[in-house]
């Protein structure tokens, strides 16, 4: 009895403490969080880092995967075994051309980038265009160096459509003052034919045909892709500022590749509502309706996008995309048309923290994605189908997260996915 | 044989006092003499314990102790007592025996009159210890014990001492090893709660002693390296040097303008550059808040160094070595002395700030995960941090969308001006993003393990000649701040224009400044500005207000209504974990380079 009454002290005592210390704890904030852990993630170690991959079923794809890790190109098949295929470079937005045997990316220097591709198995890299130049003066900054970015295949797998600031020195007129007085350091979209020697960005000016400009001021263009199984198609998000200069708006053009090259002189760059443009609107003019990053089906019919929620928080949607809307892009009735689908036939497939970078799977049943879990860029996967009565795309179940990459994953650089 | 060290409950101690434990066994009942009840003769006393051997005949100055005052007689008594035994562990029992001397009412019903008993008292109980000691025989209340026989608590006398025996009372022998265990645990010497107490106080004891010695080594040399850094007193000819004498008493009732410096670097490469000159004025008693921000490029006079841009000015200062102690001093005292020179401003205060802190924090919080609003390009971005050449340019290209920064590029996304057609409409909703982002991070519960590391990229990267309560109480008064109702002033166009001469320096325009300064600063007919800034060093100058501002105290600022204010932001400071003043230096970091009293709500 007494030894069980001493013990029964003993133990309120210890209890007490473990009370009073978890207190502490509690107070000081001490100890780690409980994240858990998925035991379906095998870890691979690449480059110094451990990258953990689904290996459950749910986690299945066909193709291949690429995407980039601290800015090194990997690629990702159906081993779920991650490879290596770059070493060293900063290595951004690959793309896989149509006929399956190049991927093209950027690589990224301070101060410029270059244009490059390379085997899909990885290889010799080829450089299609170097931004490397100089500054010329101290204390003004003027410099010769330039952007090339976000390669996209033309659907011959000849050429790539990309971004630049290859007209930055171009003086336009049009724009009037301050910014005919000014460097043009927005992005635009270019297109370039591969397999010739590397060029200069003074060769590149000389041969790269210029498919969708730019507004002066909001950083330009992106996400500049040709419209798969569809001739002369472009999709891209176009960033400006509303007319009274106070409120952005980002919206995803349609856009026929060859509008500005076919008549010279017609179109330039400018500012929001300042001139005739060859582009047409697929989402709405809406400061609060703030879409960007489209990425085509492999059929070409629809586009998955993400929409800005608020500042944290996106919605990934799918929505069709409509047909001969860029021959007459300024008419009305084509814009009108053009946006249909956006009003009528967009589904929000999910949302979330930073859901960003949508991609296809090669069949267009799945949409990949990148979402921020564990404060981490992750690739998510869902299946897709059409709803046979709406019409419209659907997830098919919980989307499945592929990759633990314990934050490696560059959230900049859109994945690729390829058969 | 240590037999003080033998573990004997006192008898009467616990709820049981009076009672012998019931669940005794017979055996030890057995063991009780009924000679050895002698000391019953005391009815409040103690039971003797029986199983003492014979001890030692007492020297005779000893056994004539009873009378002696215990807490002067008790130690030679016990000593004497004890070495019999072992001498060297004497000294430990002296403590508990003056106390239980002095605790009359209590010893008397609880002393154990064993030397081994004293043994035990002196280690096991530190209140008893830490208990006042009394003259007057008066009981001291225990708790616990006291109110468990308020019946005895009168019967004081006759006083006796642990090993000296009362009259007619023997020495009882101490306990047998065999006995003691048995005694062991049956006599609790304390409550529970009292035992806990003692736990939590060493608990307690033990954090405070920790949280000194964790302060003292992470905390103490980067606040020290931070905190009243004197700048030097130049003056109007550039080259008397003196140390300011700044009170560092915070803000008081009287106008304060604090100088706020951002620049490229440490200095550990070659002189740096403020590209950042802001003053802040605050005035307690009407609660005006004004922010003058002067631009890098607008061509100033600088004391003995003719006419160039501000920013050279903080370069020059550093490089004249002659002049202060260090050449920061200097190149703070001389920035000061050219702010006051062109604009007739007194400074009281200051705080610099090196932009490549802000990188540092950034990486130590893990970076900054945003959403770029837009694709943001500059084709000549200053290159000027972390490098040698304070006028190299880099380029720019951001894209939009959400991503992960590092302290580098996060600097990069908040500082750029040329990547926004709204110019600084632009900058401010990219800068609160980061900011917004810097409160995930830094709210969180694990940033407590980044403290020390915060404050070492704190340390070489801001200093102020404010103490640290004074920068906390600036910053508790700027987190109240209406920042829609602050007095904003940026010495842009209008208020200046390049010239025409290629350098890319801006002239003040004069007659728009003057007005503006002087209400702004209070300045009356001190305002000054120089018009003619240009290649004649001081040949036009309108007027030369030399004085340097006599520091003010901060503490006393306070208007009843400002008063109220600030303590209610002392208190969610505290609530909020300012740990030794790092958010606050946080807060002073991020207003700088975001130029913006906003960035304090971080």
């Amino acid at each position: 009895m007494e030894r069980a009454m001493k013990k029964y002290r003993a133990l309120q005592t210890s209890f007490f403490l473990l009370l009073l210390a978890l207190s502490l704890q509690s107070c000081l904030g001490l100890g780690g969080s409980s994240k858990s852990s998925n035991t379906n993630f095998q870890n691979t170690n690449t480059n110094g880092a451990s990258i953990g991959i689904n290996k459950a079923n749910q986690a299945l794809f066909k193709g291949k995967i690429y995407f980039t890790l601290d800015h090194n190109l990997y690629v990702l098949d159906g081993t779920r075994v991650p490879h290596q295929l770059t070493h060293g470079m900063a290595v951004q937005d690959p793309a896989i051309s149509p006929d399956g045997k190049w991927i093209a990316f950027s690589v990224r220097f301070k101060n410029y980038s270059n244009l490059a591709y390379m085997s899909i198995n990885g290889g010799p890299l080829h450089t299609v265009a170097t931004g490397n130049g100089q500054f010329f003066t101290v204390g003004d900054g003027t410099n010769s160096f330039y952007w090339f970015l976000q390669p996209s295949w033309s659907p011959d797998s000849k050429k790539l459509l990309f971004l630049s600031d290859l007209q930055k020195a171009f003086v336009w007129k049009n724009l009037g003052s301050p910014f005919n007085n000014a460097y043009f350091p927005d992005l635009q979209v270019f297109s370039l034919p591969i397999g010739q020697p590397a060029l200069t960005a003074a060769q590149a000016l000389n041969d790269a045909q210029p498919v969708a400009y730019a507004d002066f001021g909001d950083g330009g263009d992106r996400d500049a892709a040709y419209r798969p199984h569809h001739d002369n198609q472009i999709v891209y998000t176009h960033y400006t500022y509303n007319t009274g200069g106070t409120q952005q708006l980002v919206q995803i053009y349609l856009e026929d590749p060859n509008a500005i090259a076919n008549n010279p002189g017609r179109y330039t760059p400018g500012v929001e509502g300042s001139g005739v443009d060859p582009s047409v609107a697929i989402t709405p003019k809406n400061t609060n309706k703030e879409c960007l990053q489209p990425a085509f089906s492999p059929d070409g019919n629809n586009i998955a996008y993400i929409q800005r929620i608020d500042s944290t928080h996106m919605g990934l949607f799918v929505m069709p995309v409509a047909d001969n809307v860029t021959q007459n892009p300024n008419d009305p009735t084509t814009a009108s048309k053009a946006l249909k689908p956006y009003t009528s036939k967009s589904s929000l497939i999910q949302s979330g923290l930073y859901i960003s970078q949508p991609f296809w799977s090669p069949d267009g049943k799945q949409v990949a994605y990148l979402s921020y879990t564990n404060n981490v860029y992750d690739i998510w996967l869902s299946n897709v189908s059409v709803d046979k009565k709406t019409g419209m795309y659907k997830m098919v179940g919980d989307p499945v997260q592929l990759t633990s990459a314990n934050g490696h994953l560059d959230g900049d650089s859109r994945p690729a996915w390829t058969a | 044989m240590k037999r003080q060290f033998v573990r004997i409950q006192p008898p009467g101690a616990g709820k049981n006092s009076q009672e012998e434990p019931a669940e005794r066994s017979s055996a030890e009942k057995q063991e009780t003499s009924p000679t050895h009840k002698v000391p019953m003769q005391h009815a409040a006393g103690p039971l003797p314990d029986t199983r003492w051997n014979n001890a030692p005949p007492l020297p005779t100055n000893v056994m004539s102790g009873n009378s002696r005052n215990p807490q002067t007689d008790a130690h030679p008594r016990i000593v004497d007592q004890e070495t019999v035994i072992q001498q060297a562990i004497s000294r430990p029992i002296t403590g508990p025996i003056f106390n239980r001397g002095a605790q009359q009412g209590y010893a008397l019903e609880q002393m154990p009159t064993s030397p081994a008993s004293s043994g035990i008292w002196s280690y096991a109980s530190p209140l008893v210890q830490q208990s006042p000691v009394t003259q007057s025989g008066a009981p001291v209340a225990m708790p616990g014990f006291a109110q468990n026989s308020p019946e005895r608590t009168p019967s004081l006398q006759p006083t006796f001492m642990p090993g000296i025996h009362p009259q007619n009372t023997p020495i009882l022998p101490p306990l047998s090893g065999q006995a003691t265990g048995k005694k062991r645990g049956k006599k609790r010497r304390f409550p529970m709660w009292a035992r806990i107490v003692v736990a939590v106080m060493a608990v307690l004891l033990v954090a405070l002693g920790s949280g000194l010695w964790y302060y003292q080594s992470n905390f103490a040399t980067p606040i020290t390296k931070i905190t009243n850094q004197q700048a030097a007193h130049i003056g109007e000819d550039g080259q008397s040097a003196n140390q300011l004498t700044t009170t560092g008493n915070g803000i008081g009732t009287k106008r304060v303008n604090i100088l706020l410096l951002g620049s490229d670097n440490d200095g550990k490469n070659q002189a740096p550059l403020a590209q950042t000159d802001i003053v802040v004025t605050i005035d307690p008693q009407t609660h005006y808040v004004g922010m003058l921000s002067i631009p890098r490029d607008l061509r100033v006079v600088i004391p003995d160094n003719g006419t160039g841009k501000l920013d050279a000015a903080f370069s020059f200062g550093w490089s004249n070595e002659h002049v202060g102690p260090t050449p920061f001093s200097n190149a703070v005292g001389l920035s000061i002395a050219t702010i006051e020179k062109n604009f007739g401003i007194p400074i009281n205060y200051y705080a610099w700030v090196g932009l490549d802190g802000f990188v540092k924090v950034i990486d130590t919080a893990g970076g900054v995960d945003i959403d770029a609003i837009h694709p943001i390009t500059d084709n000549a971005y200053p290159d000027d941090v972390n490098t040698k050449d304070h006028f190299g340019y880099e380029r720019l290209y951001i894209p939009p969308g959400p991503q992960h920064m590092n302290g580098m590029q996060a600097l990069q996304y908040v500082r750029t001006r040329h990547a926004d057609l709204v110019g600084d409409f632009g900058r401010s909703a990219r800068q609160q993003q980061i900011l917004d982002q810097l409160k995930v991070k830094l709210d969180t519960p694990s940033i407590v393990t980044k403290l020390p590391d915060l404050a070492n990229d704190l340390g070489d990267t801001v200093k102020t000649d404010m103490s640290i309560q004074d920068i906390v109480n600036f910053m508790d008064f700027a987190r109240t701040l209406n920042t829609n109702k602050i007095d904003r002033l940026i010495l842009s166009p209008p208020y200046s224009a390049m010239a025409n001469d290629k350098t890319g320096d801006f002239l003040p325009n004069c007659a728009m400044i003057m007005p503006k300064i002087a209400q702004m600063f209070a300045l009356g007919n001190n305002a000054n500005c120089i018009t003619a800034a240009g290649t004649n060093t001081g040949s036009s100058l309108a007027s030369f207000h030399s004085a340097i501002g006599a520091p003010v105290p901060m503490s006393a600022l306070n208007t009843p209504t400002q008063n109220a204010s600030l303590s209610q932001l002392n208190a969610l400071s505290q609530n909020t974990g300012d740990t030794f003043g790092v958010h606050s230096l946080l807060d002073m970091m991020f207003l700088v380079v975001f130029d913006s009293f906003d960035a304090t709500k971080v």
